[in-house]
C-alpha cells in the first residue's frame, strides 16, 4: 500500500512537470449524490469529507455537513460549469448535469439492481458516454464499462488499494491530470488480486471443500486478463472457469461463459475459429440468424465486419465501434455502427452517422424521433426534445414514453437532493 | 444457408457415425458380436485394445470398419481417464462427425439402430441419450432394483463431434465418464431408445470374479459405492424379462 502511495505521488508530481498549462490546480468539486448527503455511501462520504478540507466542494443535497456547500435545484445556474468537477451518483442527474458540461463529468455509480427499470438503464448508459470519467461500484458493471468505453476505475470496496487507484484517478482528473496510467495499474493490481484468490481457493478446493464464487473468480480472471491484452492466459482460465460451473450443474454455461472463448479467439488472430465457436453457442432464431450472417460476411471477404459483429455479441461495444469507424461509408457497417453507439449510450454520434440506417420502418422512424428527443435533452435544448416525443408519439400512444420518462426524470432528481428521503 | 449446413454450421447431411471403444482381453465374449452388429449400422469403428495378453487386437482388427486400432502395450487401466482421453483423440484424428461410445458388451436395440441416422442427421441437438438396461444371469432378463436402475435415467453415448470445441474428462482414476463432460453443456435429446449391457449377463462365477475385482481396485468406495458394489452378491435380484420392439414407442 505505501509503495502504491509513494508511486502515485512521484508519478503526479513527474506529471506537474510535463503536462504544465493543462493541469489545474484544486478544482473544486460539485457532487450530484443519490439521496442527500446521507445517500452516500459511508466510506465514499467519508472521503469526499477529507476531501473538503482540501478543495471546495458543493453539493446539491439538503443535508450537507458543515465543509461542504449544499446547493439547491434553483441555484444550477450560478456555478461556474466549465471550471468544476462534477460527481454525479445517481442515473436519474443524466439531463441535468450533461447540458451544464462540467469541465469534468464524473458519473460514480453502483452497478445496475438485478430488477431495474429499462430507464434507469438508459440514463445509467448515457450518463456513462458523456461522462469524462467513470468510477464503478461492483465489478460487473465496471468490466461492462471497460468493455464500453476507456477512463473507467474500480471502487467496490473489495480491496483497499485498488479503491485507492480510483480515489486517485478522481483527484487527478478533476484537476486536469491523465489517469491513463492508473487505468492499467488497477486493472494489473485487480488481475493479481484474483489470481491470489483464485490461488487460496485452489487450496481449499485440494482440501475437499468448497469455496464460493470460485467459477465466477476464474471467469473475472479471465475477463481482467482479455482486458490487460493477454489472450492465452483469458482462454485458460475461462475454459477453468467453464468446466468448474458444469461440475457444479450450472445452466447456460455455453451462452454466458464459453461464447466468451470467440472474443479471446478474436484477440488470438483465429477469426474463423472464433466464428466457429460463436455458432456453437448460438441458441434461438435470432442468434442462429447471426452465426449465418458471420459466416456469409466471412464468405464474402468482410471479415473486419465479421470480427466487429462477434466484438458486439461479446458485448465488447469499445473494439466493436473501433473496427466499424474506418468501415462507416459502407452502409452494413454504418448500420452496425449505429446500433453499437446506441448501446454504448452514444446518441450523438449515432445521430452523425445519418438516419439511412435506421429509418427504413415506421418503427424505426419513431426510434429515430426518440433518439434525437433524447440527443437534444442532453445538450440542454428541452423544448425540441419535447417537440421530438412528441412527433414520435403522433400515432400511437405508446410512442409517448420520452414524455413520460422525462416527467419521472425530473421528479426523481427532485427527490435526489433530500437527506430525508430516498429516490425510488 | 451453406448446402449441407444447418444451426451454427451443423452438418446436418450426409454425416459419418464412428463408434469407439476401448477393450482389454475382450476376445472370449461379447467383442466379436459386439463388433459384428456395430458393423451393420456404423460407419467406421475406432478401438484402444489397452494391453490385451489374449486375442482382441487381432479380432478387432479383422472388422472391415475398424479404421484405427491403437494397441497400448501398458495398460492404462489405473488412469482410466487417460485411457478415455487417448480414444477420443484417436477417434478425432480419423475426421468424425458424430461418435458413438461403446462397450464391448454392448449391444443397442433394433429400432435405436434404425433411428440412428434420422438421430445424426440434424441440427437441433448434440448429444442424445439412450437407456442402458443391466441384463443379469441371462441375455433373456434384466435386473431392477434401488441398485440397478440406470435405465431410469438418460445416458449419453451419441455425440456430435465438433472441432475446436472444448473437451475434457473428469480425472478420475476409475469410473471416467466415457465422453467428455463438457457435452454436458450442449444440447441434448433424451430419448427411450435402448442398450443392453451384457455385462453382468454371465455365471455368477464372473460376477463374483468381477466383484472381488472392484472391492481389490477400491476397497473404500472412492469410485463408486460399496453398498453397489456387495449387491452384486445379492443371491434373489428382482429380474424382469426383456420385451423386444418393433418400433419406438415415444
Amino acid at each position: 500500500m505505501d509503495i502504491v502511495l509513494f508511486f502515485i505521488r512521484s508519478y503526479k508530481n513527474q506529471k506537474s512537470g510535463t503536462d504544465g498549462d493543462r493541469a489545474m490546480a484544486a478544482q473544486p468539486i460539485v457532487v450530484f449524490p443519490p439521496g442527500g448527503w446521507r445517500g452516500i455511501p459511508s466510506g465514499v462520504r467519508d472521503w469526499l469529507e477529507e476531501l473538503a478540507a482540501k478543495r471546495k466542494l458543493l453539493a446539491f443535497a439538503n443535508d450537507a455537513p458543515n465543509g461542504i456547500e449544499s446547493l439547491g435545484l434553483e441555484q444550477l445556474n450560478t456555478v461556474e460549469w466549465g471550471s468544476v468537477a462534477a460527481i454525479v451518483m445517481h442515473p436519474a442527474w443524466v439531463h441535468i448535469v450533461v447540458p451544464l458540461k462540467p469541465h469534468c463529468l464524473i458519473a460514480m455509480l453502483p452497478g445496475p439492481e438485478s430488477n431495474e427499470e429499462e430507464l434507469w438503464s438508459k440514463c445509467r448508459a448515457w450518463l456513462c458516454a458523456y461522462a469524462t470519467l467513470v468510477v464503478a461500484g461492483t465489478e460487473a458493471f465496471y468490466l461492462e464499462q471497460c468493455f464500453r468505453r476507456g477512463s473507467v476505475f474500480l471502487m467496490d470496496g473489495m480491496d483497499e488499494t485498488s479503491d485507492l487507484f480510483a480515489r486517485q484517478a478522481v483527484e487527478w482528473h478533476s484537476d486536469g491530470f491523465e489517469s491513463d496510467m492508473l487505468i492499467r495499474l488497477q486493472q494489473r493490481h485487480r488481475a493479481n488480486w484474483r489470481n491470489e484468490l483464485l490461488r487460496k481457493q485452489e487450496l481449499e478446493l485440494a482440501a475437499g471443500s468448497k469455496p464460493s464464487g470460485f467459477a465466477d473468480g476464474l471467469f473475472f480472471h479471465s475477463v481482467y486478463r482479455y482486458l490487460t491484452g493477454e489472450p492465452e492466459y483469458a482462454r485458460q482460465h475461462l475454459l477453468a472457469s467453464f468446466e468448474q460451473m458444469l461440475h457444479e450443474g450450472r445452466r447456460d454455461t455455453l451462452q454466458n461463459v464459453y461464447r466468451f472463448l470467440s472474443a479471446i479467439e478474436l484477440e488470438q488472430g483465429h477469426v474463423h475459429d472464433a466464428v466457429r465457436t460463436y455458432g456453437y453457442t448460438a441458441q434461438g432464431e435470432t442468434e442462429w440468424r447471426n452465426a449465418e450472417q458471420l459466416s456469409g460476411w466471412l464468405a464474402a471477404g468482410k471479415r473486419e465486419l465479421a470480427k466487429a459483429q462477434l466484438y458486439r455479441l461479446n458485448d465488447d461495444y469499445r473494439k466493436a465501434a473501433a473496427l466499424l469507424e474506418p468501415l462507416a461509408d459502407d452502409p452494413e457497417a454504418r448500420a452496425l455502427l449505429a446500433a453499437t453507439y446506441i448501446t454504448m449510450g452514444r446518441l450523438d454520434s449515432a445521430l452523425l452517422l445519418g438516419n439511412d440506417g435506421l429509418r427504413k420502418s415506421a418503427g424505426d422512424r419513431r426510434q429515430w424521433q426518440r433518439l434525437q428527443g433524447t440527443a437534444l435533452l442532453l445538450k440542454g435544448k428541452r423544448h425540441e426534445a419535447i417537440h421530438c416525443f412528441l412527433a414520435a408519439g403522433e400515432h400511437r400512444q405508446e410512442e409517448l414514453n420520452g414524455m413520460i420518462d422525462l416527467a419521472v426524470m425530473d421528479g426523481v432528481a427532485r427527490e435526489l437532493t433530500r437527506g430525508d428521503k430516498e429516490a425510488d | 444457408m451453406a448446402s449441407g449446413l444447418g444451426k451454427g454450421g451443423r452438418k446436418i447431411t450426409g454425416n459419418k457415425l464412428t463408434a469407439i471403444m476401448q477393450v482389454r482381453n475382450e476376445a472370449g465374449r461379447y467383442l466379436e458380436a459386439a463388433l459384428a452388429d456395430l458393423s451393420g449400422f456404423v460407419d467406421e469403428i475406432v478401438i484402444v485394445d489397452d494391453g490385451s495378453t489374449d486375442d482382441t487386437p487381432e479380432l478387432a482388427a479383422s472388422f472391415g470398419k475398424v479404421v484405427k486400432l491403437v494397441r497400448n502395450k501398458d495398460s492404462l487401466f489405473h488412469k482410466e481417464w487417460l485411457l478415455r482421453e487417448q480414444l477420443w483423440r484417436a477417434a478425432e484424428e480419423t475426421s468424425p462427425d458424430w461418435l458413438l461410445a461403446v462397450d464391448a458388451d454392448e449391444f443397442y436395440e433394433d429400432c435405436a439402430k434404425a433411428a440412428m441416422r434420422e438421430l445424426i442427421n440434424q441440427d437441433d441437438y448434440d448429444t442424445v441419450s439412450f437407456r442402458m438396461y443391466d441384463f443379469w444371469d441371462s441375455v433373456t432378463h434384466y435386473r431392477e432394483d434401488d441398485w440397478w436402475n440406470l435405465h431410469q435415467r438418460p445416458m449419453m453415448t451419441l455425440v456430435r463431434y465438433l472441432p475446436g470445441f472444448h473437451y475434457a474428462y473428469p480425472k478420475r482414476a476409475h469410473h471416467a465418464t466415457r465422453l467428455p463432460f463438457t457435452y454436458n453443456a450442449l444440447p441434448g435429446l433424451d430419448t427411450d431408445l435402448r442398450i443392453k449391457h451384457y455385462g453382468w449377463a454371465g455365471s455368477a462365477e464372473e460376477r463374483r470374479a468381477k466383484y472381488d475385482r472392484y472391492m481389490k481396485l477400491d476397497p473404500q468406495g472412492q469410485w463408486g459405492n460399496l453398498g453397489h458394489y456387495a449387491s452384486i452378491l445379492d443371491p434373489n435380484p428382482r429380474l424382469i424379462r426383456w420385451q423386444e420392439r418393433e418400433r419406438r414407442d415415444g
